[in-house]
């Protein structure tokens, strides 16, 4: 999939999958990339840039095996802007789906073709 | 490419920025490596899927380099507000540092030098007295003459802790001013 189209999605996607609860790196990693042809790493400088924008905050939490893990939590903010983003995000995709329907019009009418 | 080899790699890829950045994230990735070396993935997998060091250390850097400069007015203003109200509480520590710790420790120090100058000059003083007096010591010279060199011994060493002692204290005050400048400008 062309890499323009998912940069701008993305960080509306981590917030969301943060809206359903808390998760660290690993399972966001996942989550997106189990749905989404992906690299794992992508995730991590988009929960960089979240955090440091105040979206989500940051805490640590002990896990059965290895050294602690790094948890993200939405904060109001970062709701606000998921829901600013699924708006904008649905208002954008409603017009594209609009634009490319047609050319499926094109196709199901038939573009006359030369005898 | 190993964990080893990977975590090397963003690590030199990510070159430009600051230590604790690079610590930062290079931990965060390690633990990414720790959660799917326990979901049973092997390492060399795990960094496959992670996409290429470099590509991750680039996107890394965009994520706090060109926003900077991409951004919009009014989260510039919202990210300025912090920095004047962190330094507005460094100005009040500036402050009340000075007062309650800061200036009567220097006043300290600087009376002490004054005392050794004393000291000093009062020892001089003392020695001088003795050599004008050594002529009429009559049996006792050799006692005066050796209590006059302890003297100047005295004198010596009293003057090497006087020079030393404003020298440091010159040097101090200096790093003390530069630190309460960066402070008050600055913040912490």
């Amino acid at each position: 999939m062309n890499s323009q189209f998912k940069k701008g999605v993305l960080d509306m996607c981590v917030l969301a999958i943060l809206d359903k609860g808390d998760s660290y790196g690993y399972d966001v990693a996942d989550a997106l990339s189990s749905s989404i042809e992906l690299a794992d790493g992508t995730v991590y400088p988009i929960l960089r840039k979240l955090a440091s924008d105040g979206s989500v905050t940051t805490y640590l939490k002990e896990s059965q095996n290895g050294p602690p893990r790094k948890y993200y939590h939405l904060t109001p903010i970062g709701r606000n802007r998921l829901e600013q983003d699924k708006k904008e995000w649905r208002g954008f995709a409603k017009a594209v789906d609009e634009i490319i329907g047609e050319e499926g019009h094109y196709e199901q009418t038939g573009i006359p073709e030369e005898a | 490419m190993n964990r080893q080899e990977y975590l090397k790699k963003l690590e030199t890829c990510l070159g430009s920025m600051s230590y604790k950045e690079v610590k930062d994230i290079l931990s965060e990735i390690d633990t990414h490596f720790v959660a799917g070396i326990a979901k049973g993935k092997t390492e060399e997998a795990l960094a496959d899927e992670l996409g290429s060091p470099e590509y991750l250390a680039r996107a890394y850097m965009e994520g706090t380099q060109l926003p900077k400069a991409l951004r919009k007015q009014p989260e510039i203003k919202a990210a300025k507000q912090p920095v004047t109200d962190d330094s507005a509480v460094a100005k009040i520590f500036v402050v009340f540092f000075n007062l309650l710790v800061a200036i009567p420790l220097w006043l300290a120090l600087l009376a002490s030098i004054v005392v050794v100058g004393l000291m000093l000059l009062g020892a001089i003083a003392g020695l001088v007295a003795l050599i004008l007096a050594l002529p009429s010591f009559g049996s006792f010279l050799a006692a005066g003459i050796s209590l006059a060199l302890a003297i100047v011994f005295a004198n010596i060493v009293l003057a090497v802790i006087l020079i030393l002692g404003i020298k440091y204290f010159a040097l101090g005050t200096k790093y003390y001013v530069g630190w309460n400048k960066k402070i008050w400008h600055n913040g912490f």
